[in-house]
């Protein structure tokens, strides 16, 4: 079984991604904040993390720039969580080293094909 | 003539006058002078030619007899009381062959002047000459005849006589002798020197007394009055306007100071207007400068406040940015929620729906896209405002992005049973911002789809000019030539029959913006009932502006 760790801090989004990729058949790991979200994607090896941008202390930018400075983990395919509203985002995303990026809100449509190309 | 000028200038009108009165004066007096003289001498001349004459005749009539006899001492007194008599220079007697009889020389022994052979016949002849002690000298000779008595007393009446007559007489007439007369003109020339000289002296003593007293006069008349003038037209010029010429004359020059004091008067009239002018200007060019200064600090005043409000607008423009920003995350976050669990519901994820459940779930979740799309749009409209939007340039194929649109919305246009032809080249690659791009087709071939019930939405791409025209024509209701203006303005949707159709009303405003934005533009064409045209034309390669 695949495993994707989602770095999320917001409660109610953790919870529609978690519920939409349980249901596509995938275990998920949760990580609230950057650090946790480093130190998981050390600790489990995930084969995709899922980012979002705004996350209170460091925010998905740094942490994405941390996972592919750590040697073990620095291969994972990272897609970055952007918002329409700021500015740059995406392009600041996959500067940062983001694999790809999925603009909010998510639709659960489209969702789990959109995140399958980076598997 | 550079002295005569200096000489003017120094002495003025004074030495002009007496020049020309006293130069005048020579040339006229000269010229009546040497005249008069001139003709003085040749009347006293023509007189001592006379009266020489008469002498002569007289003592060659007087010695006759004289000779005749041979009586010495008869002849020498004769000479001698001859000799004596006024003007004479020398007198001699001679007999028929030249042999001097007697002689009288008071200035010396003549050169002889005439001789007999000069006498052509009985008559007297004279001579003129210089050369005697350096005086002049008229020399007469007239010959002593020899008169037979009886004749001469019958000869009483002068008779005409004929040229043949008077030379028969002339070789009966014998000439027994001849007397030499010399006469000095030195006592009558002196005489008219003299008087010359006394004229001369007396005369110019007269006009240069007379030119002084006339330069007086002028002094007094014309130049004194002059200086007067000049003085007067001094003060007035240094300012003093009271300054009046007074001379108690009723000549031209006391009529030139009346005018004068006149002229002064009406100056320092006009003097006062222009200083009464003057003093008026000067208060409303303080008042004005002082005027000029409230409004200035007033101005500044104003300047200050407006910086301020400036700040405090820019202030507000940020924080109306940061607002946005800020407002659409908080609006995003929950709508994040509804859009997701609507989906899971509608997937069928947690269980089947019944269809009612359905409905009312793709109710709320179309509701939550268009609050979705209102809030993306008035974030695009503001950031485009604002100078914030971002353009991000990168090269696409353009009928990949034509594709996608297509392929996107041919499910709407299916249901509606709506033609969608494509005409493309296979590749047409452009530099702009992909994103934009297709944000703005979507835009146009969404809105045909959504107000075309039937017939067909075509989608074309031509390039033309280092420019790519996209074209989404539609066989819609079109629009009316009134409602064309509003067509890309916020917030306006164009009245249509039938039901209303659900949009933002930004459409078209923010795709026209975007457009301006990658240096291109959209324009429309319809005809009310058939169909309308929106044509998207962007340059090939977008380039900057400069800012």
């Amino acid at each position: 079984m695949k495993r994707i760790l989602v770095v999320e801090d917001n409660e109610r989004n953790m919870y529609l991604i978690d519920f939409i990729l349980r249901n596509s058949g995938y275990e998920v790991i949760e990580a609230w904040t950057g650090e946790e979200g480093v130190e998981l994607a050390l600790k489990e090896k995930p084969d995709l993390v899922l980012m979002d941008i705004q996350l209170p202390g460091i925010d998905g930018l740094e942490t994405t720039k941390r996972i592919r400075e750590t040697e073990a983990i620095g291969q994972t395919p990272i897609v970055a969580l952007t918002s329409y509203a700021l500015t740059g985002d995406r392009e600041k995303s996959l500067k940062a080293g983001c694999t790809g990026y999925l603009e909010k809100p998510i639709n659960p449509e489209t969702f789990m094909a959109d995140i399958e190309k980076y598997l | 003539m550079i002295n005569l000028k200096i000489l003017i200038e120094k002495y003025g009108l004074r030495l002009i006058f007496i020049t020309i009165i006293l130069v005048s004066f020579v040339i006229v007096f000269g010229f009546f002078l040497s005249f008069f003289i001139s003709q003085q001498r040749n009347l006293i001349t023509d007189e001592l030619r006379a009266r020489g004459r008469i002498l002569a005749l007289t003592v060659a009539y007087d010695i006759e007899y004289g000779i005749l006899t041979g009586g010495e001492t008869l002849v020498r007194q004769l000479v001698r009381n001859v000799g004596e008599q006024r003007d004479v220079a020398y007198i001699e007697v001679m007999d028929e062959k030249g042999e001097i009889l007697a002689g009288y020389y008071p200035i010396g022994n003549p050169r002889r002047l005439l001789e007999r052979e000069d006498l052509e016949r009985d008559e007297a002849t004279a001579k003129y000459t210089t050369s005697l002690e350096g005086e002049s000298i008229f020399e007469f000779l007239v010959p002593v005849l020899l008169h037979e008595i009886e004749e001469a007393e019958s000869d009483w009446i002068i008779e005409q006589k004929t040229e043949e007559e008077r030379k028969a007489e002339d070789t009966r007439i014998k000439k027994i002798g001849f007397v030499r007369l010399g006469l000095s003109l030195k006592n009558t020339y002196g005489n008219i020197y003299r008087l010359r000289n006394f004229s001369i002296l007396s005369i110019s003593t007269a006009f240069i007394l007379l030119a002084l007293i006339f330069s007086f006069f002028m002094d007094k008349i014309i130049v004194k009055p002059i200086h007067q003038f000049t003085k007067g037209a001094e003060a007035i010029a240094s300012g003093d306007l009271d300054h009046k010429i007074q001379f108690n004359r009723k000549d031209e020059i006391g009529q030139l100071a009346d005018s004068f004091n006149k002229m002064a008067q009406n100056l320092k009239k006009d003097i006062t207007i222009i200083r009464d002018s003057e003093k008026k200007l000067k208060e409303y060019s303080e008042n004005l400068e002082g005027k000029v200064k409230e409004r200035t600090s007033a101005l500044e005043g104003k300047t200050e406040e407006l910086l301020k409000a400036n700040i405090k607008l820019q202030e507000l423009d940020h924080l109306k940015s940061m607002f946005i920003a800020s407002m659409s995350h908080e609006l995003r976050t929950p709508l994040n929620s509804i859009i997701g669990f609507t989906g899971i519901l509608l997937m069928g994820m947690t269980g089947d729906l019944t269809e009612e459940q359905r409905k009312q779930m793709t109710l709320v979740k179309n509701s939550a896209n268009h609050l979705l799309n209102l809030i993306n749009d008035i974030i695009d409209k503001s950031k485009i405002e604002a100078g914030k939007a971002e353009v991000l340039v990168e090269q696409f194929d353009l009928s990949t992005i034509m594709q996608e649109v297509m392929d996107s919305l041919k499910v709407a246009a299916d249901k509606k049973g709506l033609e969608m032809p494509l005409k493309l080249p296979k590749e047409l690659l452009i530099k702009s911002d992909e994103r934009r791009v297709k944000q703005i087709i979507v835009n146009l071939v969404g809105n045909a789809v959504k107000f075309t019930d039937k017939g067909e939405v075509e989608m074309k791409v031509a390039e033309k000019d280092g420019m790519v025209e996209v074209s989404v024509r539609d066989t819609g209701p079109g629009i009316k030539k009134e409602h064309m203006d509003k067509l890309f303005k916020a917030f306006s949707q164009i009245p249509t029959e039938g039901e209303i159709k659900e949009g933002t009303g930004l459409g078209l405003h923010l795709s026209r913006k975007i457009a301006g934005l990658l240096g291109g533009e959209i324009s429309a064409e319809s005809e009310f009932g058939k169909g309308s045209t929106f044509t998207l034309s962007l340059p090939l390669g977008y380039k900057e502006k400069e800012a």
